[in-house]
C-alpha cells in the first residue's frame, strides 16, 4: 500500500529532522531560559509601571485579577510579582554591558519552562483543571495557558463572546474555521454558539474534549428530542452521530456526511427493499425518483433517529 | 489487608497529608512600600454602553438569515448595550444586550462578591430558518392533525390531483429557540465550592417530514413544540494538590405533540389506508450522577478521572399501531417502558520519571450503555397498508473499553517529541453481536527550528472485527455480504504536516497539509474505502500599532467509496461520493485609522463541491455536482465623534449560489409518487446596512 509506505516515509523524515535539528545552533539558542533566583521589589507594582506603561499593561487592572478587595486575586497578594515572581533583580541597576535579567513571561513563545507558566496559573486554578487534562493536547506540558487566555486583556478572549472566542480556537484549529463556514454548520461563525458549548478543554475526558461523557450525550444536551431511548432504535443514531453527521459543518442539509441514498447505501441492502444505485436517470425530465429527490431514504423512513410507534421497525411510521 | 482497607489508606493519607506536603512554602515579602501609587483604578460605580441605530436589509433571503434572523427584506433597529456596576468589597454586576430587535435576542447579567459568589440570568433565543418558500395543501400547519381541504379527490400520482394547484398555501420552515438560564455559585473561604443551574427551553415551529404509504410518500410540516428543564449541580471540594467534584445533571424533555396525523393525497392501495400517523419524539428525561478529581499521589505521580453514570428513560403512551380501521394488530403492551443505563469512566495517570523532561500516561475508558426496555412482539402494519409479520424490538446495549499509553519527551523548549499506543475492544448487544478490536499507535514531533516551529504527527490503527453481519432490521435480512462500516475490519493510517514560520517578529504564516485513509479490505458491499485530505495557509500580521490583519486559503476534500448490489448479491454497482471545499478568507483591522477612526474588513470566499457518483455497468448517467458558492464581505467603522459618542457603521454583501439535485427543478408534483414542498436551494444577494450611534459613560 502507497499509503502505508508514506506512513513509514514519515517517521523517516521525523527521524531526520530530529539528527538535523539536534545539530542546528538555532536549536541550541532555543534552550529554556532559566530564571536566575531574586528577591521581590521594593515598592511592588509602582516599579513595575514605572517602564511597563502600555495600555496593552495597563488594561489589565480592569481584570478580575487586579481586584484589591478580593484577596485571592494575585494583584491583592503580591501584585505584579503574583504571576510574574519576585523583580527586584529585573528592576534592578545594571552595570554597562549587563543584560537585564530576565523575569518570569507568559506564553509558548517565551523561553521559559512550560511547567514553570503554567503552576503560575495552576496555583489559584487547579481546580478547574479536571477530568482528563492532565496528559491532554491542551495541558501543562504541551502548551502554555497564555497561548488562549490573555490575563491582561479587558476581557479575555475565552471568556468573551462566542464569536471571538471561537477566533481564539481558530488560531490553532485551521481547519474547523474552514469547516464552519460551510452551507450547513452550527451557527458559530454567526456568534450564537460557542466552541465551549460542545468543548470543555480544562475538564472533559472524553475525546475530542467533549463536555459529556460521550459524543451522542454531548449533542443530545441540546436535541434533548433525540434522546429517546425509542422503542425501535436506529443503530448510528443510538451509538454515534458522527456516523451521519459532520458536527462542525458540510455541503449536505443536515450536516450530513455526504448525500443520501449513498449516506445510506453505505449499510442498507435489504431483501425485497435492494439498494437500486440511483443516477441522472432519477432526475426531473427523465424518470424523477423520490427515492433520490428531497430527503430521498427519509421521504418514507422519516424516523431515521428513532420510532415510537409500534409499527415503526423500519423507521416509517 | 484487604482492597477495601487499603484503598482507604491511601486516600486518608492523601486526604490528612497531601496537601500540607505539597503547598508552597509561604514566602514572608515586605510590602510595607507597595502603594501602588501608579495603578489606575477603575473604581466604583457604573461603566458601559449603549449603541441605537438602524439597519436595512435590501431582500428576503432565508438562507443568509438561517443564524441571525435578517431573513426579510426592509428596516431593523440595531440596540445594544451594556452596562457593568463595580462596588466595593469586589461587588460587581454585569448586564449585557444585544440584537434587541431581531430573532436572536439576548440578556446575559452576571454578578455577586468575587470569589464569594456568583449569580448569573440568562435569556437568549436562536432561530433556524430553512425555507420561506414552501408549498402545502394540507390545513393545519403548527398543530398534530393535517387535513386536506374539502373535495379533495385523490389521485395515483400528485401531477393527478386536480385540487392541488388551487389549494396550496405558502409556510415557513423555521424553529425558534428561546432560553432562560439561571445560576448560583457560591465558594466558601476555605474549599468547598458549590452550583446550581436551571435552565428552561422552549422550541416552537416546523420540521419537514417525510410521510409514506407504500410507495406513495408526501413531505409534511411536522410541528416542533419542545419544552426542556434541565439542572446541573454540583458540589467541589479542594486542597492545593487535590480536588475532588461530584455533581448531578438533570434534563426533562416534553414534546407537546406525540403524534403526526395527516390525511392521505393519494389513492388508497387498500381499504382504509387514507389516514396515517407518525410517532413523533417522545417526552424522555434523563439524571447523571458523576464522580470527579485530580490530584497528585505523590510528588511524580498524578491521578485524574471521571466516573459518571446516567439513566435514560422514556415511557411515553404507545399509539395504535395503525390508524387504518380496517385493519387489527394487537398491541403488547401500553407505554414504550424504555430505560438505558450509560455508564462512563475515564481515568489518567500520569507517572513523571526522574528524567528531566519525560513524561508518560496510562489511560482507561470505559463506556457501557445497557438498554433495558421491555421486548416484545410487535406486530407490523406497513404504512397504515397491510399487516406484516410480527417484530421484536431489540433495544441496543454495548460495551468499549479502550486502554492506552503514551510517552512525551521535551528535550528543550525547542525539541519534542511524543507517541502512544491504545487497544479498544467494542462489544455490541444486537444483531450478530458484533465486536471489534482496534490497535492504535501514533507519533508527534514537534520542533521549534531557527525559522519557526514544525509539527508533524502520525497516526496509524488496525480494527478487526468479529460478528460483522448487519442487524436483520424490521423482520427482513440484510445482504449477507454487507458489513457496517463502523464495525467492519478497518486499517487506518493518517499525517499531519504543520510548519509555522516567523518572517518578521510582527508577522506569521502557517503551511498545514493533512491526510488520512480508511480503507475496509474485508468489505464486498457497503463503504470500502474513505480518504480525507486538507491542506492550507494561514498568515497573520500586526503592522505598526495600528494595523492587524489575517488571510487563508484552505481546502479540504472528503471521499468515499462503496459497493452495494441491486439484486440481493454479490456488488454489481460502485459509488463514489466526493465532497470538494476551498475557503479563503481575508480581514483587516485598523485602529486610529484617521485618528478617530477603527476600520474592520472582512471578506470570505466559501466554495464546496460534491460529486456524487454511480459506476453501474451499462448505465452511464452521471448526477450532476452539488454546487454552493458563497462570497461574503463586511466592513465595520467606529467613528468617534467626542470621547463618548461613536458613529458605528456596518455594511454586510453576502452572494450564495447553490445548485443542488435533490431540490432543484423540483415542484411539488413533479415527481408522480411523491407530492413535495415544492422548495428550492436558496441563492441570494443581500446587503445589509446599520448605522448607529454608541455611547459610552
Amino acid at each position: 500500500m502507497w499509503f502505508g509506505r508514506a506512513f513509514l516515509c514519515g517517521w523517516w523524515l521525523a527521524a531526520v529532522l530530529t539528527l538535523l535539528a539536534a545539530g542546528d545552533p538555532a536549536a541550541a539558542a532555543a534552550a529554556e531560559t532559566p530564571l536566575a533566583p531574586s528577591e521581590y521589589s521594593r515598592e511592588g507594582a509602582d516599579t513595575c509601571l514605572r517602564c511597563h506603561d502600555s495600555p496593552d499593561v495597563l488594561s489589565f487592572f480592569a481584570t478580575r485579577h487586579a481586584v484589591r478587595d478580593d484577596p485571592d486575586t494575585p494583584f491583592a497578594q503580591l501584585q505584579c510579582e503574583g504571576c510574574h515572581g519576585p523583580g527586584a533583580h529585573h528592576a534592578g541597576r545594571l552595570r554597562p554591558g549587563q543584560a537585564r535579567p530576565p523575569i518570569l513571561n507568559f506564553g509558548s513563545d517565551q523561553r521559559f519552562p512550560l511547567a514553570l507558566q503554567n503552576g503560575v496559573c495552576l496555583d489559584c486554578h487547579r481546580a478547574d483543571m479536571s477530568g482528563g487534562w492532565h496528559g491532554s493536547a491542551h495541558d501543562a506540558q504541551t502548551q502554555a495557558c497564555a497561548d488562549c487566555h490573555r490575563s491582561h486583556a479587558r476581557e479575555d478572549p475565552m471568556l468573551a463572546p462566542a464569536a471571538e472566542q471561537a477566533e481564539a480556537c481558530y488560531g490553532c484549529h485551521l481547519m474547523v474555521r474552514a469547516e464552519l463556514q460551510r452551507a450547513y454548520h452550527h451557527p458559530v461563525r454567526e456568534g450564537e454558539m460557542a466552541c465551549a458549548e460542545c468543548h470543555s478543554v480544562h475538564r472533559a475526558a472524553a475525546p475530542g474534549l467533549l463536555t459529556e461523557p460521550t459524543l451522542n450525550a454531548t449533542c443530545q444536551r441540546s436535541h434533548e428530542e433525540l434522546r429517546g431511548p425509542y422503542l425501535w432504535e436506529h443503530v448510528p443514531a443510538a451509538e454515534d452521530c458522527s456516523l451521519c453527521h459532520r458536527s462542525h459543518g458540510s455541503v449536505h442539509r443536515g450536516l450530513l456526511t455526504k448525500a443520501p441514498p449513498l449516506l445510506c447505501q453505505d449499510c442498507h441492502s435489504r431483501a425485497g427493499h435492494p439498494s437500486i444505485a440511483r443516477t441522472g436517470r432519477s432526475l426531473p425530465g427523465e424518470r424523477p425518483s423520490p427515492f433520490l429527490l428531497g430527503g430521498s431514504c427519509v421521504n418514507c423512513h422519516a424516523r431515521v433517529h428513532g420510532s415510537n410507534h409500534p409499527s415503526g421497525a423500519n423507521l416509517l411510521r | 489487608m484487604n482492597r477495601i482497607a487499603l484503598v482507604a489508606l491511601v486516600l486518608t493519607w492523601v486526604v490528612l497529608y497531601g496537601g500540607p506536603l505539597l503547598a508552597a512554602p509561604p514566602q514572608d515579602v515586605d510590602t510595607s512600600r507597595w502603594r501602588c501609587r501608579f495603578c489606575p483604578d477603575p473604581g466604583a460605580g457604573v461603566s458601559g454602553s449603549v449603541r441605537a441605530g438602524a439597519g436595512y436589509v435590501n431582500e428576503n433571503a432565508v438562507k443568509f438569515g438561517e443564524h441571525n434572523g435578517l431573513t426579510g427584506r426592509g428596516a431593523f433597529l440595531d440596540a445594544a448595550a451594556e452596562v457593568s456596576w463595580n462596588g466595593t468589597a469586589a461587588r460587581y454586576w454585569k448586564a449585557v444586550a444585544r440584537d434587541l430587535d431581531l430573532g436572536t435576542r439576548s440578556l446575559t447579567l452576571e454578578g455577586g462578591e468575587q470569589g464569594r459568589y456568583e449569580i448569573s440570568f440568562l435569556r437568549d433565543s436562536l432561530v433556524d430558518h430553512d425555507f420561506d418558500n414552501s408549498l402545502t395543501p394540507f390545513l393545519g400547519i403548527g398543530g398534530g392533525d393535517l387535513t386536506l381541504p374539502g373535495g379533495w379527490v385523490r389521485a395515483t400520482a400528485a401531477d393527478g390531483m386536480e385540487q392541488l394547484r388551487a389549494s396550496l398555501s405558502s409556510v415557513d420552515v423555521e424553529s425558534r429557540r428561546h432560553r432562560t438560564g439561571l445560576g448560583v455559585r457560591l465558594e466558601d473561604a476555605e474549599h468547598w465550592s458549590y452550583y446550581v443551574g436551571y435552565r428552561h427551553e422552549r422550541r416552537d415551529g416546523e420540521r419537514v417530514a417525510g410521510a409514506a404509504f407504500l410507495v406513495d410518500s408526501a413531505e409534511l410540516l411536522a410541528p416542533a413544540d419542545y419544552r426542556s428543564h434541565a439542572v446541573d449541580a454540583g458540589v467541589r471540594y479542594e486542597r492545593d494538590a487535590w480536588h475532588v467534584e461530584a455533581a448531578y445533571y438533570g434534563s426533562l424533555f416534553r414534546n407537546e405533540h406525540d403524534a403526526l396525523t395527516w390525511e392521505n393525497p393519494f389513492s388508497a392501495v387498500a381499504p382504509g389506508a387514507d389516514r396515517g400517523t407518525l410517532a413523533l419524539a417522545p417526552d424522555n428525561q434523563f439524571h447523571r450522577l458523576s464522580l470527579s478529581g485530580s490530584g497528585r499521589l505523590a510528588s511524580r505521580f498524578h491521578l485524574s478521572g471521571t466516573a459518571s453514570i446516567g439513566y435514560q428513560y422514556q415511557d411515553d403512551d404507545l399509539l395504535e399501531p395503525t390508524a387504518n380501521a380496517a385493519l387489527l394488530a394487537p398491541l403488547p403492551r401500553r407505554s414504550a417502558e424504555a430505560e438505558a443505563t450509560v455508564l462512563s469512566v475515564d481515568a489518567r495517570l500520569r507517572y513523571d520519571p526522574p528524567v528531566a523532561g519525560l513524561t508518560t500516561s496510562l489511560d482507561y475508558r470505559a463506556e457501557v450503555r445497557d438498554n433495558d426496555t421491555e421486548i416484545d412482539a410487535f406486530t407490523q402494519v406497513v404504512t397504515d397498508t397491510f399487516t406484516a409479520g410480527v417484530v421484536r424490538n431489540q433495544p441496543l446495549s454495548w460495551t468499549r473499553h479502550t486502554l492506552s499509553g503514551s510517552v512525551r519527551y521535551r528535550f528543550d523548549s525547542a525539541w519534542r517529541l511524543a507517541g502512544g499506543v491504545a487497544y479498544e475492544r467494542y462489544d455490541r448487544d444486537y444483531g450478530a453481536d458484533p465486536s471489534t478490536d482496534e490497535y492504535r499507535i501514533w507519533g508527534e514531533m514537534r520542533s521549534r527550528l531557527g525559522f519557526g516551529e514544525l509539527k508533524l504527527e502520525l497516526k496509524h490503527a488496525d480494527r478487526d472485527a468479529s460478528g460483522v453481519e448487519p442487524v436483520a432490521a424490521g423482520g427482513t435480512p440484510q445482504n449477507p455480504l454487507m458489513r457496517w462500516f463502523d464495525v467492519a475490519d478497518r486499517d487506518e493510517q493518517s499525517v499531519r504536516v504543520t510548519l509555522t514560520v516567523f518572517p518578521a517578529p510582527w508577522a506569521e504564516i502557517t503551511v498545514t497539509g493533512q491526510s488520512a485513509r480508511s480503507d475496509y479490505d474485508q468489505t464486498r458491499i457497503g463503504r470500502t474505502r474513505r480518504w480525507k485530505q486538507g491542506y492550507g495557509i494561514e498568515g497573520s500580521a500586526t503592522i505598526g500599532e495600528h494595523v492587524d490583519a489575517f488571510g487563508y486559503a484552505l481546502r479540504s476534500v472528503d471521499r468515499t467509496d462503496q459497493r452495494n448490489s441491486q439484486v440481493f448479491g454479490p456488488p454489481d454497482w460502485r459509488g463514489e461520493a466526493d465532497d470538494d471545499y476551498a475557503t479563503v478568507g481575508f480581514g483587516v483591522r485598523f485602529v486610529d485609522l484617521i485618528d478617530r477612526l477603527d476600520l474592520e474588513i472582512d471578506l470570505t470566499y466559501s466554495d464546496a463541491e460534491s460529486d456524487n457518483s454511480v459506476d453501474l455497468p451499462g448505465l452511464a448517467s452521471p448526477l450532476p455536482e452539488i454546487e454552493d458558492e458563497r462570497y461574503t464581505a463586511r466592513l465595520g467603522a467606529d467613528y468617534r465623534l467626542a470621547d463618548a459618542f461613536s458613529l458605528v457603521l456596518g455594511l454586510t454583501y453576502e452572494t450564495l449560489r447553490r445548485n443542488a439535485w435533490q431540490l432543484d427543478e423540483v415542484g411539488v408534483d413533479t415527481v408522480p409518487g411523491f407530492l413535495t414542498l415544492g422548495r428550492s436551494e436558496p441563492e441570494h444577494d443581500v446587503l445589509v446596512m446599520t448605522v448607529s450611534a454608541r455611547y459610552r459613560f
